[in-house]
């Protein structure tokens, strides 16, 4: 990430880790205020496709790092909207349901 | 102290609050209304940001911002030099990464024989027929218009007994290789001038110095400055000088030492496995007359028990850009002086050893020991693929008498995605691959995907480069050939694994699909009817426009 840097890259990441920290704080913040009750593995399925998500994202630039742009760009598109959508069917489905 | 407290206490103690102004207008804060259901009073500090009002607007900064990183941080890894094979922890093994150990196996793939094995001959190496006609051509004993009937000796008994097209296309080599001498002169040396430079610089400095200088020792250049012969059961004791070997404690040792050493001179990746006699030439010994082509025959020195077989990728991003822009020399260059290197520590060691390195100073066919020590296996282009570098991997060899712990071959299933994946023959400027889907030619009693060598050699020879030796376009699309980053190396250790062959069909779906290639003729020179396309564009340092005063008068096409 950072190449000639012995310290950058584990702070890079020591930052993306405390982000995650901070998501999931956040989502279960405002969780408890919207007074929705969502089971733990239904957020932890939602954390997950959004990780995986992320991880479509880094291949396509990954790819593009490699000088093939255009495979990379391919990838998020082919790989990242059934994330999306799927995302989306599983917020609806676990949080923005119909309270009974 | 009687009246001491403590700082909470006086904090709430009511007798110490203060009344509000009344300039103040009342002010509804979440504390004085009642929380709605559900809700829990905030904590929102007086004049600040709360800590959940932070949360929910930090929550989602985090997540769009970990989607930014994680495209960065892969941006980062794709670019990176570091994510080169071979260019990396070479000197503590790390280049040679993926673990074999799952996938051992007795007899590499497409290894069954289906008829009788025979031994090449000499006169089925490519080079050392083209060596021979041109060494006629120069002495006038045969000119190319006296035609095939009058080509004489073993390789003009060659040609006639195959297909009249083969010595056809090596003639049209030939004429090519002029027109691409004067295309180069004209004007190409501008455009190349970088590229060829670094290929010269290995070519002529590293490999063929003319002043002798080079490593390894090569008993034919021995031969042809003392008119001695010098067999292999002189030439490969020559520097020994102990009475007797020292004795490693086990095969194990050996083996440990050994690959330790290849990866001390350099080599990303070292196998070793029995000296198997089947895939020596005859014909051919590089230190006797005429390199044995007369006298040899078919025998094998005593001697020649074990074969350790390495080599390294060449550059990266210039074999990308093949095919003006790449060059083999570089790869050539570092396994050829490691083969030196490594024969004459085993000899200092005590044992006999011969090294088999590029050019061309073999006595034996590379391809199968590379299969047969378990680096690697066949593909649809000819060449070996390696797990860690794809068809990126030039090999060189040294044979010797130490008894060591052999490697098995392995099946990654590398060959079986080559049956599906036709994009280094669908590319092929010369179309000289096969595109059958399995291996259905008998080559020397093993089935093959034939490839056409002497057209193969035609593209060659009317490449935009100054030497016409190579293209390698098949080697920098091969779907293998790519860098050690994470995506690769989860299609690497999936692949392999997947019983259903799913991982592999989406693979190669995402492979056709998502990645762009030239057109085959696009590869061609332009006075060959092509474009000198690249599939990947110069890599910067090789753009002569952008380093001399040189006006360009070229695109570049290919991949950025």
């Amino acid at each position: 990430m950072f190449p000639g840097s012995t310290i950058l890259n584990y702070l890079f990441w020591m930052v993306m880790g405390a982000m995650q920290v901070i998501i999931i704080l956040s989502a279960n913040t405002w969780l408890k205020e919207s007074g929705r009750q969502v089971p733990w593995w239904q957020t932890l399925l939602m954390y997950g496709c959004f990780l995986s998500f992320c991880a479509v994202v880094a291949g396509g630039f990954t790819l593009a790092g490699e000088y093939e742009r255009r495979a990379g760009f391919y990838f998020i598109g082919f790989l990242g909207l059934p994330h999306i959508i799927a995302g989306t069917v599983m917020l609806k489905l676990f949080v923005f349901k119909k309270k009974a | 102290m009687p009246n001491e407290k403590d700082a909470l206490e006086i904090i709430n103690d009511p007798a110490n609050f203060t009344a509000k102004p009344e300039y103040l207008e009342p002010e509804e804060t979440e504390e004085a209304a009642p929380p709605p259901k559900g809700k829990e009073p905030s904590e929102k500090e007086p004049g600040g940001f709360s800590r959940r009002g932070f949360l929910k607007i930090g929550g989602l900064t985090a997540a769009v911002a970990s989607v930014g990183g994680a495209g960065a941080a892969g941006f980062a890894i794709g670019r990176s030099d570091d994510a080169y094979t071979g260019y990396n922890r070479t000197y503590q093994g790390g280049d040679m990464f993926f673990n074999r150990e799952p996938f051992r196996t007795d007899l590499p793939t497409f290894f069954k024989p289906v008829g009788k094995v025979e031994r090449p001959d000499w006169t089925e190496y490519l080079f050392q027929r083209k060596a021979v006609i041109m060494g006629y051509i120069k002495e006038g004993t045969w000119t190319p218009d006296k035609g095939l009937k009058a080509l004489p000796g073993p390789v003009g008994d060659y040609y006639r007994s195959r297909p009249k097209e083969e010595f056809e296309t090596m003639m049209k080599a030939l004429e090519n290789s002029v027109i691409r001498a004067e295309a180069w002169k004209a004007g190409k040396h501008r455009r190349y001038a970088i590229a060829d430079a670094y290929n010269a610089s290995f070519r002529d400095t590293g490999m063929y110095n003319r002043y002798g200088s080079t490593v390894p020792e090569d008993p034919a250049e021995k031969y042809e400055q003392t008119g001695v012969p010098v067999p292999p059961e002189e030439w490969d004791y020559r520097h020994i000088w102990r009475k007797e070997p020292l004795k490693f404690k086990s095969p194990k040792h050996a083996t440990k030492l050994i690959k330790r050493m290849a990866h001390m001179y350099g080599m990303s990746l070292v196998g070793i496995t029995k000296f198997d006699p089947r895939f020596m030439f005859k014909g051919l010994m590089r230190g006797m007359p005429n390199q044995g082509h007369d006298s040899w025959g078919d025998k094998v020195p005593g001697h020649w028990k074990s074969i350790i077989v390495f080599g390294v990728p060449m550059y990266w991003d210039s074999t990308y850009s093949a095919v003006g822009y790449s060059t083999s020399f570089d790869a050539y260059f570092r396994s050829r002086c490691a083969s030196g290197l490594l024969e004459r520590f085993i000899q200092e060691l005590g044992y006999p050893a011969r090294a088999q390195f590029p050019g061309h100073h073999y006595e034996v066919m590379m391809s199968p020991y590379v299969q047969l020590a378990g680096l690697g296996e066949y593909s649809r282009a000819g060449v070996v693929m390696v797990p860690e570098l794809g068809a990126n991997f030039r090999p060189a060899a040294v044979i010797t008498d130490i008894e060591f712990e052999y490697d098995k071959p392995i099946s990654v299933r590398m060959a079986d995605f080559c049956m599906q994946c036709k994009i280094c023959a669908d590319a092929c400027p010369s179309g000289a691959i096969s595109k059958s889907d399995r291996p259905e030619t008998v080559i020397r009693g093993f089935k093959r995907w034939r490839l056409d060598e002497e057209k193969c050699h035609l593209q060659w020879c009317s490449g935009p480069t100054s030497d016409g030796l190579g293209c390698r376009v098949c080697i920098g699309l091969c779907p293998y050939s790519r860098k050690n980053t994470w995506i690769h190396t989860i299609s690497r250790e999936l692949e392999p694994r997947d019983p259903t062959h799913l991982v592999s069909k989406g693979l190669l779906a995402m492979q056709t699909n998502f990645f762009k290639y030239p057109e085959a003729e696009e590869f061609k020179s332009d006075w060959d009817g092509g474009k000198e396309a690249n599939y990947h564009k110069a890599p910067w340092w090789m753009r002569s426009d952008d380093f001399f005063e040189i006006e360009r008068t070229w695109q570049y096409h290919g991949m950025e």
